[in-house]
């Protein structure tokens, strides 16, 4: 410590009585210089004033002596006045002519003073010394003038005096300053020591060193301020070893969130489900977050489904006894007004410290309701946060968590930057789930078209060996039936004859109707297209119909439709059929009603009764060819099987909705071109 | 520290801007001359006696001067003495060419040396007459001369008519001195320092020139207010203007005839005007016979 101060080259104390003398000197030198010129100004000021003011006094007793040309009082007067002040050196009157009248001077009259101006001037004699010479109009000017000469040297010699006295007290004053230059010094360097002293201490380590406060100046601040360093530093060194704790827990953390995350990758490349990817988020976050529930939920068609619900295994179990339901599958609607739309809409996180309350919010389903009851009562998770689970910036859900500890900002950024990783990685699940579903729905479609074609080709090998068959039978039936009337016109009076006729003429027509049914069933392949209007041909089918229509309501709904193009003779019969239909579904009465209306591709109708109706189980049946539920005087089963092959080949669909008792909708569409 | 260099500099550039302001003139006061007063021979010189003190007087006839001095082409210079005697002793010795004089130093001149009259300005309506003002001061009392008796008074010049001899006279009337009448007695020398005298309080009363109270009266009422008349005399011939026995006559005869036709011109109107006067006139019709009739009177008594 010694060590250090010796190395000052000029110390404190030095510099302050150098400092204190320098001043002193330039100050009381500056002083003196200014007391001096200000100090003669002064005076020769008011030895000016002085002298005017006694020269006017004078002026006006020398008024009539001068006046009256009495030249022995002037003389006497200004005698007089010389002698009554040391100061005047001079005094002369000039008449108004300027004519010397009287002075004070005994042998002549000084040349020079004689072509003096008027006013206040200095005069310098040839001695050196200097006079002030005034002039003082007698009677404003009009008696003459009266001059006054006052010598400076009274007053520049008390000023040298003072000026003298003055410097002889600074030489005084040098030992003085040094004694105080010595103390002040001594004053100043104590606490730099004392400042140095604890400086070592800190660079030694000793943090808790402080420095005494003595006074209450500038050191005692200085000391002040060290003291709150050192203090800080102390501060500084727990809070960095603190830190270094925390960022060690912190990397822990983060380095078990990277493993959940990779986790939920393996998963995913490894075809998991998304819903065991879901239960790898939501078991992850409660284990690795060390929260106490959390929950995914799913946006789907605009609602919040939870998809994913983790709590301890025991819990949740027990959870699913008490409830009776699944925890997860519920669904909350998003209400503008609802603090988890926004998580939703404005992707902002959400912290709440009432979760049941929340949950109670966002359902009116009492399942649920009394679910989050359940849930905070088995798990008393009071704060509860909401993040959204994103992908690419848009989201595709919410987590949500439930803590038994208050959650902070730190939670939040958590499990937001944890939400944003895994909505990646739902949104992967989702997309492979989805794909899956369109390749199950790919494969379903392909089968259907394979049993369709199958259909079809059926039907058309059907309609062939059912029209050579019709052609055979139709001919021998002719026969018969001809026959068969020849008998019965033969025999009208015979009843046993008679009947036996009739039943085989009955029998033949039955025959015949079938032949003429599998042979329209084989003109299928005779497509004739045309442009029609479909609300035509139901007009049509409807007049071919009214005999059957008696028993029924008819009710038309057509609208203008656009033409279609297709074979009016084969829709005819489609509507034909299926009105047929409709009115043998009503035995008892009904309404039939007939609706058609053009959409932008299609124009559809509608063919509806309230009829018996069809049981789900023949629903799939109805249109394969013979099935009938009729009895076979009423029906032959190919019918829906004609009309179904006839809209199929106009492009279009033919689509059936029954429920038993209440009646039937069978609804045609057709393409526009 | 470095900063109190320039600052030094700059004090010191201060100080001596201060301290070398020495523009004095060089004066050797062993070179000496002797002063003549040289009597300019072509100035005219003319006196004015004291009826107003002497720096009044400058200012009074200030403008008459330099009309005169303008008129006559000439300088004019003017003499004052203290007292009537004095400026009858530089006439009698023809020091001065003319003169403003009283009454009454006109009646002694012309008697012991033959004094001339050279002319009269005419200020009152009744002609070239003045008149004696008694006066006391206001707050007195006073009402009339008799009043005075025991009392202070002030005359102005034992050679003055309205301030010494008409109130002299009054007193020889009532077979009275000052000496046994007033308390006690003085001499101003100048009208106007009676007027001021009785106005202050110096004195009880006074016997002034109308002349000079009249005058006062206008250009300092506050003086003159403070003072009452309380007797007026009967007209006396009015202070003239008067010439040495040895004046150049041709000067003498220039002077008259300026003044007599002084209210001819403007400029002379307007100094006229501005002195109360009305005109000057040749003496012929100024009377001085009651002031030697009072003379007689005051010269008997007292002897």
């Amino acid at each position: 410590m010694k060590g250090m101060l010796a190395r000052v080259k000029l110390g404190v104390r030095a510099k302050f009585i150098l400092a204190i003398i320098l001043a002193l000197l330039i100050l009381s030198s500056l002083s003196a210089l200014i007391m001096q010129a200000v100090l003669k100004e002064v005076l020769l000021e008011s030895l000016t004033r002085d002298g005017l003011v006694l020269g006017e006094n004078l002026a006006t007793a020398i008024t009539e002596p001068l006046l009256t040309g009495d030249v022995v009082s002037l003389h006497r007067m200004l005698r007089e006045f010389k002698e009554s002040r040391e100061d005047v050196a001079y005094l002369y009157v000039l008449n108004r002519d300027g004519e010397v009248v009287a002075s004070t001077f005994t042998d002549g009259f000084p040349r020079g003073l004689l072509s003096l101006r008027d006013g206040v001037i200095t005069i310098k004699t040839e001695k050196g010394e200097h006079i002030r010479d005034l002039t003082i109009p007698v009677l404003k000017g009009r008696a003459g003038e009266l001059h006054l000469g006052l010598t400076e040297e009274l007053i520049r010699a008390r000023v040298a005096e003072a000026t003298r006295r003055l410097l002889l007290w600074v030489l005084l004053l040098i030992p003085v300053a040094v004694a105080v230059g010595y103390s002040l010094g001594s004053f100043i360097t104590s606490p730099i020591k004392e400042l140095e002293a604890g400086v070592r201490a800190l660079e030694r380590g000793e943090l808790d060193y402080r420095i005494k406060l003595k006074s209450k100046d500038e050191f005692a601040l200085l000391a002040e301020a060290f003291n709150s360093m050192a203090a800080e530093l102390q501060a500084s060194m727990v809070e960095l070893e603190r830190y270094s704790c925390s960022l060690e827990k912190l990397v822990e953390e983060r380095t078990k969130e990277l493993l959940l995350l990779q986790r939920i990758n393996n998963l995913l490349n490894s075809g998991a489900s998304m819903q065991e990817i879901l239960n790898e988020i939501t078991r992850g976050i409660v284990e690795v977050f060390g929260y106490n529930s959390c929950a995914v939920h799913l946006l789907e068609d605009n609602k919040l489904v939870c998809r994913s619900y983790y709590m301890d295994s025991t819990l949740v179990k027990k959870l699913e006894e008490l409830t009776g339901c699944k925890a997860y599958g519920y669904e909350m609607e998003l209400t503008p007004e609802s603090p988890i739309s926004r998580i939703v809409f404005k992707k902002e996180p959400f912290l709440t410290g009432d979760i049941e309350a929340l949950i109670k919010l966002h359902t009116q389903d009492k399942k649920i309701k009394a679910l989050a009851k359940v849930i905070s009562r088995l798990v008393p998770a009071r704060y509860g946060l909401g993040v959204p689970l994103l992908s690419k910036n848009r989201v595709v859900g919410v987590i949500g968590i439930g803590s038994k500890t208050t959650l902070t900002k730190g939670d939040v950024e958590r499990l937001t930057s944890f939400a944003s990783q895994a909505g990646i990685a739902v949104e992967k699940a989702m997309l492979e789930e989805k794909l899956l579903e369109y390749s199950r729905e790919l494969e379903r479609k392909v089968e259907e078209r394979t049993r369709q074609l199958l259909h079809a080709e059926r039907l058309a090998t059907i309609g062939t060996l059912a029209s050579g068959v019709a052609h055979e039978i139709n001919n021998p039936a002719t026969s018969i039936l001809l026959d068969a009337e020849r008998i019965l016109e033969e025999n009208l009076s015979n009843g046993e004859v008679r009947e036996i006729a009739e039943g085989i003429v009955k029998q033949v027509e039955r025959i015949q109707r079938i032949t003429r049914s599998l042979l329209l069933f084989s003109r299928q392949s005779e497509f004739e297209p045309r442009e029609v209007d479909l609300n035509d041909i139901i007009e049509e089918s409807l007049e071919v119909l009214r005999p059957k229509l008696k028993k029924v309501k008819v009710e038309k709904r057509l609208k203008r439709l656009p033409l279609i193009v297709g074979d009016p003779a084969q829709l005819q019969q489609v509507f034909v059929n299926l009105m047929l239909n409709a009115v043998q579904a009503m035995p008892s009465g009904g309404t039939l009603t007939i609706e058609t209306e053009a959409r932008e591709r299609e124009v559809i109708a509608r063919v509806n009764d309230t009829g018996v109706g069809i049981p789900d189980e023949h629903l799939d049946k109805i249109f394969n060819p013979f099935f009938t539920t009729k009895r076979p005087s009423e029906g032959t089963g190919l019918g829906l099987s004609i009309c179904l092959g006839i809209v199929e080949r106009h492009n279009g669909k033919i689509e059936v909705r029954s429920k038993v008792g209440k009646g039937t909708t069978f609804t045609v569409r057709l393409p526009l071109r | 520290m470095r900063s109190i260099i320039p600052l030094i500099l700059l004090l010191s550039v201060l100080l001596s801007a201060c301290t070398t302001r020495d523009n004095a003139v060089v004066v050797n006061f062993s070179d000496r001359v002797q002063i003549k007063n040289q009597n300019e021979e072509s100035a005219v010189v003319i006196g004015v006696s004291n009826i107003l003190s002497p720096a009044e007087t400058v200012t009074y006839y200030e403008d008459l001067f330099s009309y005169l001095s303008e008129k006559l082409g000439k300088k004019v210079k003017l003499v004052q003495r203290s007292n009537y005697a004095e400026m009858n002793e530089l006439l009698r010795l023809g020091r001065v060419d003319a003169a403003f004089v009283c009454s009454r130093a006109y009646i002694a001149g012309a008697r012991q040396f033959g004094m001339e009259l050279l002319a009269v300005p005419v200020v009152y309506d009744e002609g070239p007459v003045y008149y004696s003002y008694i006066i006391v001061n206001r707050e007195s009392g006073i009402r009339s001369f008799e009043e005075l008796r025991g009392r202070s008074f002030a005359f102005t010049d034992p050679l003055s008519n309205s301030g010494e001899l008409y109130p002299r006279y009054l007193l020889a009337k009532m077979n009275e001195t000052p000496d046994t009448f007033f308390s006690h007695y003085f001499y101003t020398y100048s009208h106007d320092k009676s007027i001021e005298a009785v106005a202050s309080g110096i004195v009880d009363g006074a016997a002034v020139d109308s002349l000079i109270w009249d005058y006062k009266n206008i250009t300092e009422p506050r003086i003159t207010s403070r003072t009452r008349i309380i007797k007026v005399s009967p007209p006396f011939g009015i202070p003239p203007v008067v010439a040495s026995p040895y004046s150049d006559k041709e000067l003498i005869e220039e002077i008259r005839s300026i003044l007599l036709g002084m209210h001819t011109d403007e400029e002379g109107r307007r100094i006229l005007e501005k002195l109360r006067i009305k005109r000057f006139a040749p003496p012929d019709n100024v009377s001085y016979a009651s002031i030697e009739e009072m003379l007689k009177v005051v010269e008997g008594n007292a002897g």
